[in-house]
């Protein structure tokens, strides 16, 4: 296709090229400037939009993530690889290959001919390498002319506001500190990977992928040592003293639990002589201490504190939280989520935002309460973010393409907008101390005078009027042994929170990492139990380079690229810093590559070893008694009825090595066999598990 | 070389690799707290107890059934 080919399609001579970051970005842009009035043309069979606004045409295209990413120079490189380059992404998938090949075609071509060039990708790190890429390789080095468009949701004014207020650049010191990012992490990944798995290799004769990168090293050992902490720990013994008292002024049918004040009493014989003491006496109110308290509306959410909320009521993993919120921005319902910030924009037009959610059945009681107050004023949070503000509604309510979970995602973020201008919840605490003989205990109660935000915390009024001088008898006395408990194991919600708090990796890439811990087989499942090839791994590298595993290295680099964003430094400086701190560590790991080899394989054999445990999942479909099972070793799983073993049934299928196994309620049509759901990477992938069916074949 | 009680490699003299030796060490040390708190108990009567815990760690309950089996032998030979 030549210039006048390409014009010819496009319909005008001359126009500004949009680079949006994913293609749902650029409709939403076009219907934006456009008012739904905008022209599509398919080049290479990709989406491109062209919209006039203010006397301008406006040609919008879109990448799908990444275009380009780091590869080696030379295929076979010995360590240390120093030398790389930015090529056109690979990708396992080759449909995907081939869509990311399109979509950089057509950027070409449309830059030939493009007089203007504006990046409007998302505000963020990643956005600005992606689109630094696309305009320094698809369009011919235009990074340093490229303007930007700023904007944190996809609804029109924001749009309108940004391309009428257009940066004169990229912010080209953000597109560094990303590209240094990639560039750390794939120096570090491929050298230490290649490192501890020759070490294996020259050991073991197989081959096994060892990787170990920047981040996942630190993330891995917390794991580990959680899992070490809990492994040695030797439980310690401890007594409490629970005593039930009762009074005529309770009216409930339960008695009153009263504690005694040292929770934790450390010696067995004066935990009895404390209790032999108590013995039939009465507990006399020594003191009450009444005190008011006040609970806050909470604070706007940011990823991180979506990603708890989602975790904790619909049990949502972090990244599937991140996955359903990306999907929410695209459809314009709430404004970027990619963002560490909890507050507010402070020129957000809120009043018309809770206008607009009135239009939702289930907000509508709680709206009208908001829009009948004469000011509206929102709780504000202490992070903040300089690209984005806190997560929010838009105002846009349409959400008949969402799923259920994604409903409920929703609907979470508009509770959580809404509650932020609803008054604080108050009540009244009485703490009152009692003696028994010449031991002190104590209870407490909670009153809520006004429930204000909080539907849940409703208006109790079970208190008792205790006061001081009460005499009340002493229904029971328990003296109770009980053990101190270990560390809580980490699920992938507490992790993130770890990774938080050590300050690595970013907001937007730890739940990718979880991700990729869980994939290598680093964790048996969910759990985020360690397996024996993690535990070797740290130990190993604990021994021979600790560095890799510390968060402090990972925490100095990103302090680096923060110092990189702010133009401080220089990304070479920091790159050549990177290569030199590697040598060291290859150096060690060179040294020690038989005793690091002999360790990886004496923990690789053993999870080759291991037989996994049959996971029972629903009845049959084809006998209607027995029950379907996943059995697996290592390498394979298959799909069995527990009557197949003694020949009663004939279901026996292999299963795909990886990925989420579910069966369906129903059979298959044809023939009756149990259907399978698996999901792996991509979308779920259904079919029918005997291997004869005709269904199956026709559809292979 | 390895563990007495996994294959973990471990350089000769060494009984215990880096894990098993932590389960130990805290195992020395808990009897110390556990004698303070009962006022007395017994080191085979405490293991006995440990092991019918369940929060107590696994790798703390190989050290007890390898100690508990070392007593057994010994006590045996000592009979004979």
């Amino acid at each position: 296709m030549n210039k006048t080919e390409l014009r010819q399609i496009i319909g005008v001579d001359e126009y500004s090229l949009v680079i949006c970051e994913k293609s749902e970005a650029a409709r939403k842009i076009s219907e934006a400037l456009s008012n739904n009035n905008y022209k599509t043309f398919k080049i290479f069979n990709i989406d491109v939009f062209l919209v006039r606004y203010n006397k301008i045409n406006y040609v919008i295209c879109s990448a799908i993530g990444h275009l380009y990413n780091l590869s080696l120079l030379k295929k076979r490189q010995k360590l240390p690889i120093h030398e790389y380059e930015w090529i056109p992404s690979k990708q396992a998938d080759r449909n995907r290959s081939r869509i990311i090949n399109s979509r950089i075609k057509v950027i070409e071509k449309l830059s030939d001919n493009a007089n203007e060039f504006i990046l409007a990708c998302d505000l963020d790190q990643e956005g600005e390498t992606i689109g630094f890429n696309i305009l320094k390789y698809a369009c011919n080095e235009k990074q340093n002319i490229a303007k930007r468009v700023k904007f944190s949701t996809l609804m029109k004014e924001d749009i309108e506001y940004a391309f009428s207020n257009m940066q004169n650049n990229i912010n080209i010191n953000l597109a560094y500190a990303g590209l240094t990012r990639h560039t750390i992490d794939f120096l570090y990944g491929m050298n230490i990977s290649r490192a501890l798995s020759r070490a294996f290799m020259t050991n073991s004769k197989k081959y096994r992928t060892l990787s170990m990168g920047r981040v996942q090293g630190p993330t891995i050992s917390y794991l580990v040592e959680n899992q070490l902490l809990r492994e040695t720990y030797v439980p310690l013994p401890f007594w409490s003293l629970n005593t039930y008292i009762d009074s005529e002024k309770n009216r409930n049918n339960k008695w009153i639990k009263i504690q005694y004040v040292q929770q934790k009493i450390l010696n067995n014989n004066e935990a009895e002589r404390i209790r032999n003491e108590c013995k039939g006496k009465k507990a006399i109110v020594n003191k009450i201490k009444e005190s008011r308290f006040k609970i806050s509306p909470p604070v706007p959410f940011n990823l991180s504190g979506l990603q708890k909320q989602a975790f904790r009521l619909y049990k949502l993993n972090p990244y599937q939280t991140l996955t359903i919120a990306e999907k929410l921005y695209l459809n314009a319902l709430i404004s970027y989520p990619r963002t560490n910030s909890q507050k507010l924009p402070k020129n957000l037009d809120c009043r018309r935002i809770i206008r607009d959610l009135s239009k939702l059945s289930e907000f509508k009681t709680l709206t009208s309460k908001l829009l009948a107050q004469k000011r509206i004023l929102p709780t504000q949070g202490k992070e903040t973010d300089n690209a984005h503000p806190s997560i929010y509604p838009t105002g846009k309510v349409i959400t008949s393409n969402l799923s259920d979970i994604e409903k409920k995602v929703f609907n979470l973020i508009v509770k959580r907008f809404l509650d932020l201008f609803r008054e604080p919840a108050s009540g009244q605490k009485k703490e009152i101390y009692f003696k028994i003989g010449k031991h002190d205990f104590y209870t407490s109660q909670k009153k809520m005078i006004d429930s204000g935000w909080d539907d849940k915390n409703q208006v109790k009024e079970d208190y008792i009027e205790f006061e001081v001088g009460d005499e009340l008898d002493i229904k029971r006395m328990n003296l109770s042994k009980k053990f101190e408990e270990p560390v809580i194991p980490y699920n992938q919600m507490t992790l993130i929170q770890k990774m938080e708090k050590e300050e690595i990796g970013t907001k937007s890439t730890r739940a990718n990492i979880i991700r990729t811990v869980i994939e290598r087989m680093y964790v048996n499942g969910n759990k985020l139990t360690p397996t024996e090839l993690a535990k070797t791994l740290v130990n190993t590298l604990s021994n021979y380079s600790p560095e890799i595993l510390s968060s402090e290295m990972t925490r100095k680099m990103e302090e680096k690229l923060k110092q990189i964003e702010d133009g401080e430094i220089t990304s070479e400086q920091v790159i050549e810093n990177t290569k030199k701190d590697l040598e060291l560590v290859l150096k060690s790991i060179k040294e020690n590559d038989k005793e690091i080899g002999q360790m990886l394989t004496s923990a690789s054999n053993k999870i080759d070893n291991k037989s996994r445990e049959n996971v029972i999942l629903r009845k049959c479909t084809v006998c209607l008694d027995g029950t379907l099972m996943i059995t697996s070793n290592f390498k394979n799983r298959g799909l069995v009825c527990s009557r197949n073993i003694k020949g009663n049934c004939i279901v026996k299928a292999p299963l795909p090595r990886n990925g989420y196994i579910r069966t369906q309620k129903n059979g298959c049509i044809k023939c009756s066999w149990p259907k399978i759901i698996t999901t792996y990477k991509r979308r779920p992938w259904n079919f029918c598990s005997n291997p004869d069916c005709h269904n199956e074949r026709k559809r292979r | 070389m390895s563990c007495r009680l996994c294959d973990d490699f471990v350089e000769s003299g060494i009984e215990f690799c880096k894990s098993h030796k932590i389960a130990a060490k805290n195992l020395d040390l808990g009897y110390e707290i556990w004698k303070n708190r009962l006022d007395f108990i017994e080191r085979k009567d405490y293991l006995k107890t440990l092991l019918e815990i369940s929060t107590t760690g696994t790798l703390v309950k190989q050290v007890i059934m390898d100690e508990l089996g070392e007593e057994k032998r010994y006590g045996d030979k000592k009979e004979n």
